[in-house]
């Protein structure tokens, strides 16, 4: 009797399994993270093996005064009118220089890495924080939960650029000093925790609509009746199930906050004019748009390269990690 | 004999899915007379949504599913119409109710104008008389006040109320079949009784033929001149209500009727099920569907056994 | 419904308080030194930081020291900038409608055309249509727009402005309503810049919320009882997968009046109230900026206000609630 076989149970696959599956087959989605990998990559080691083999001076490194051999001539790095070199087929200075002479394609790539650390630095911050309140919302409910709603409520009512402006240019006036924990003005500590906390109630109120849903499941119940603490149940049951919304989230926040490093830089409340990031550079080169247009063009076209790359990512796990994405059987 | 409204012949259903290709309904075949209630009665999973969607291919605008066969409507084919062309059959030939009253009306749109709107797309009359027309018609669904109740929008009413309205719209052009997909199962019983009268009126005035798809073999004693039972996409067993409840032959069929509790029974006995679960329906099994759960399961069940005679099993009436 | 709207205006109040509490505590009370400091900004001489100290009461109690902002900001509104020691309420309220011309041609573009693309898309769902709107959608939403606003004005005002198409489009700056043909050419490309992003965004809410719609049980009943396409899509699916649009507008144009146009402001010299914040950034200068935040929030929170009572006309689900 072949009863076994007849019955033959498809082989049902974990909710993760099954999402790797799809996310497997969307290519696209798939070389959309691969080339954020390469431009992660690419900044943070090929940055110092291109300057130690290339281009044999760092970000800092400015030449005002000095010149280079471009296809058998030799020419001024930054002219006597001030106008930098442009881009060209050699080692050093491949994209061309900016005014004070420094290497373009090598501040891009140290600027990278400012841009990356910020966009990776602020989504994790940001997501912390909205994962604890929306766990502890929906966990405690009640007063605890109206607290925590009407809080992110009232960070939602102030338009985002704003807010983050604001706040920047607060810290920017005087640095950080909250007890033992102090932070120079400079910082680029300040524009993560600026850009974190602008964006948590974006983050955290679906997150706490999915716990507070969670919440009322048996599962939840049931573990609560058998003995589980707050911590317990915070950690073990609704935790894991919002974590699929939360990986969602944090490709969408990244590509959003590196976004926002750079516009807050432009405004000149972002990443310290010492330290080169995507949005300062854009916000030096700026003003001579006109005559070195690459100063302005290379570190913007960084940007869209990563967000794009994170979008289409994003909305890929989207696709794969969402239960409502399954083709539906009964319509 | 009567001549048929309707003949399904061979249906056939596929949809693809991320975990392959799943067969709904195979060869399925059966025909209504006029004014001729048949029940589709089976577990969920068993093919009675895939089969009631397939009659006016509602499931082909979802691309990923493949019908095939033959429905012919008074004598009429309708698998090879266009979308164009089927339009004018739903609704105004063939109408549907559906399960759930709670979300089947369009919650931003007032009742009269949603019953207004069917008419209108079938019927050129004025706007003026497609709204009296719906008043009408919910009067005649047994809904009291019907010119206050039609300018209400669908959450303002109840769910037996909602699933008036929903036969309401269903029979404004008098059509000739009505496809009754578990119109009680998401109702109070009370409710439920009320709806099946209602059915049970309606079909007497108009004459209406009801293909009644349920998994409630209360709901199928109380309507069904027929039942068709199914199971894993096949028609098993079908017989006049009457002798099926009486006398079920498919073992499957009398696990069913077994399986309800009886108030003639003792209350202490345990109530039967049956051991195991429906086959998963990816794969074409060689054999009967039903025979590893089957109690009287033999050598001969591992061949398909054909549908004559109104049932499909080499061992009718089983080894008892 | 009028009792919706009732209580929903006396929500309103209770979030504006909200709001200035808020606003007070990032600018008055935030640790770190002296307030007056902060208020004077990067360079203060020690006569502005002994006139803001005594103008702002910083030694009396912080209920004193609320009221006396909000009655500089919102009643007697004669706050001075002290970068220039100007006076802010007059410098807004001549950006204002620069900022609103800005603003609203750009919510008229991103609707239009978010919706028009959103809907293309999820009626071609999986289609080459619709990877390729897709792909669009996701690089709108993926561009710095005050960089986009910068490229194009090079490319349009300087590298191309020999090619015909792109000779009339002015450097930058604003020219008043009275004369309509100039304003709207000095605006059209902020217009488009601005709604880029909004565009991909609007596009990607429209697109998921038409394909719920598409699969939702009042759909299938439209459908079954025989209606035609076009009434099943805009009388039934459309109509109620639009819902989300109207939140999600009532927000964004906020947040843009009050925020994004920050950057663009900037890149296009519009001189609007986000120009005027921009300078107050850049001079980290607070008074202007705290008054823009307040009447920023202020504008998001009833502009949500509106959005709410627009839902509950368009869903009567709501109105009971």
């Amino acid at each position: 009797m072949a009863g076994a076989e007849l019955t033959g149970q498809a082989t049902i696959a974990g909710p993760w399994r099954l999402a790797l599956r799809r996310l497997r087959r969307n290519r696209v989605a798939l070389a959309a993270g691969a080339s954020f990998a390469v431009l992660v990559a690419i900044c943070t080691v090929g940055a110092p093996i291109w300057v130690a083999l290339v281009a044999h001076h760092g970000p800092e490194y400015e030449n005002l005064s000095g010149s280079i051999s471009d296809g058998g001539r030799v020419v001024p790095v930054v002219a006597d009118d001030g106008t930098p070199i442009g881009p060209g087929w050699r080692g050093a200075y491949l994209l061309g220089a900016d005014a004070n002479g420094r290497d373009l394609l090598v501040r891009v790539l140290y600027g990278g890495r400012t841009s990356l650390v910020i966009g990776l630095g602020s989504a994790a911050l940001c997501l912390t924080l909205a994962l604890s309140l929306a766990l502890l919302a929906g966990y405690r409910r009640g007063i605890t939960d109206t607290v925590i709603a009407r809080g992110l409520d009232l960070i939602w009512s102030f338009p985002v650029y704003l807010l983050a402006v604001a706040i920047a240019t607060v810290l920017a006036v005087n640095g950080v000093h909250l007890g033992p924990i102090e932070i120079p003005s400079d910082s680029t500590l300040i524009p993560i925790v600026v850009i974190a906390v602008v964006y948590v109630p974006y983050a955290a109120r679906p997150l706490r609509g999915e716990v507070l849903a969670l919440r009322e499941r048996e599962f939840v119940e049931a573990a609560i009746a058998h003995g589980a603490g707050a911590w317990r149940t915070m950690t073990r049951e609704l935790l894991p199930n919002v974590l699929n919304t939360a990986l969602v989230l944090l490709a969408l926040i990244v590509a959003n906050n590196i976004l926002t490093e750079a516009a807050l830089s432009y405004l000149g409340v972002g990443v310290a004019l010492t330290t080169p990031s995507w949005g300062n550079i854009i916000e030096a080169g700026a003003s001579s748009i006109v005559t070195a247009p690459m100063l302005t063009i290379a570190p913007g076209v960084m940007i869209v390269v990563a967000a794009v790359s994170l979008n289409v990512l994003g909305d890929g796990l989207r696709d794969a990690l969402d239960p409502h994405g399954v083709v539906r059987v009964d319509r | 004999m009567p001549e048929n409204v309707l003949d399904v012949h061979d249906l056939d259903v596929r949809f693809a899915t991320e975990a392959g290709t799943i067969h709904a309904v195979r060869d399925v075949s059966f025909s209504l007379t006029r004014g001729e209630v048949l029940a589709l009665v089976g577990e969920s999973g068993s093919g009675k949504s895939a089969t009631a969607m397939s009659l006016t291919a509602l499931n082909r605008a979802a691309g990923n599913t493949r019908v095939t066969g033959s429905v012919r409507l008074h004598g009429r084919e309708l698998m090879t119409l266009s979308e164009r062309e089927l339009r004018d059959v739903r609704g105004a030939q063939v109408a549907m109710v559906f399960q759930d009253p709670m979300t089947s009306l369009n919650p931003v749109r007032r009742v009269g104008d949603l019953i207004a709107e069917v008419i209108r797309a079938h019927d050129p009359v004025p706007r003026r008389a497609a709204a009296r027309r719906a008043v009408e018609l919910l009067h005649e669904v047994g809904i009291a006040e019907p010119g206050r109740r039609a300018e209400l929008f669908p959450h303002q009413l109840s769910g037996g109320m909602r699933q008036r309205v929903l036969i309401a719209m269903a029979l404004a052009l008098r059509p000739a079949v009505l496809v009754a997909d578990e119109p009680t199962t998401a109702l109070d019983v009370t409710i439920q009784a009320q709806i099946l009268r209602l059915i049970r009126v309606l079909r007497a005035e108009h004459g209406t033929s009801v293909l009644l798809i349920t998994h409630d073999l209360g709901v199928v004693a109380g309507l069904a001149d027929r039942v068709a039972v199914m199971y894993a996409g096949r028609i098993v067993e079908t017989a006049p209500t009457s002798a099926i409840l009486a006398s079920p032959r498919h073992p499957y069929t009398a696990g069913l009727l077994e399986s309800i509790p009886r108030i003639d029974h003792p209350r202490s006995a345990r109530l039967p099920s049956i051991a195991g679960q429906p086959p998963t329906l990816q794969d074409d099994d060689p054999g009967c569907s039903f025979a590893p759960r089957c109690r009287s399961a033999h050598e001969a069940c591992a061949r398909r056994p054909v549908l004559s005679d109104g049932i499909a099993c080499h061992l009718p009436g089983g080894r008892r | 419904m009028i009792r919706f709207v009732v209580r929903r205006l006396a929500g309103l109040v209770l979030v504006l308080f909200a709001v200035s509490l808020a606003v007070f505590a990032l600018f008055n009370v935030i640790p770190g030194g002296d307030p007056a400091l902060r208020l004077a900004g990067r360079h203060p001489t020690q006569q502005n930081i002994a006139q803001i100290r005594h103008d702002w009461g910083f030694d009396r109690p912080l209920p004193v020291q609320y009221l006396d902002m909000m009655d500089h900001l919102v009643i007697r509104r004669d706050i001075i900038s002290y970068q220039d020691q100007t006076p802010v309420m007059p410098t807004i309220e001549t950006g204002v409608p620069r900022t609103l011309s800005l603003a609203v041609g750009a919510a008229i573009l991103w609707l239009v055309f978010g919706v028009t693309i959103g809907v293309l898309s999820g009626l071609n769902a999986g289609r080459w249509l619709d990877r390729v709107l897709t792909v669009v959608a996701l690089t709108g939403i993926s561009i710095p727009i005050f960089w986009l606003g910068m490229v194009l004005l090079y490319l349009f005002t300087y590298r191309y402005r020999d090619v015909g198409v792109f000779s009339w489009i002015p450097i930058g700056g604003y020219a008043s309503w009275s004369d309509p043909i100039e304003w709207a050419k000095h605006l059209i490309v902020p217009w488009c810049v601005l709604a880029v992003v909004s565009i991909g965004f609007y596009a990607r809410v429209v697109r998921a919320s038409l394909l719920d719609a598409r699969g939702a049980d009042h759909v299938r009943t439209a459908r079954a009882m025989g209606l035609s396409r076009s009434r099943v899509l805009f009388r039934h699916a459309l109509r109620t997968s639009l819902i989300p649009v109207v939140t999600l507008f009532g927000l964004d144009f906020g947040a843009t009046v009050g925020g994004t146009v920050i950057l663009i402001e900037k890149v296009f010299g519009i001189g609007g109230v986000g120009q005027y914040a921009q300078e107050s950034v850049a001079h980290l200068d607070l008074p202007p900026l705290m008054a823009i935040t307040l009447y920023g929030a202020a504008i998001v929170v009833v502009a949500n206000a509106a959005v709410d009572i627009a839902y509950a006309w368009l869903d009567p689900r709501i109105r009971v609630a």
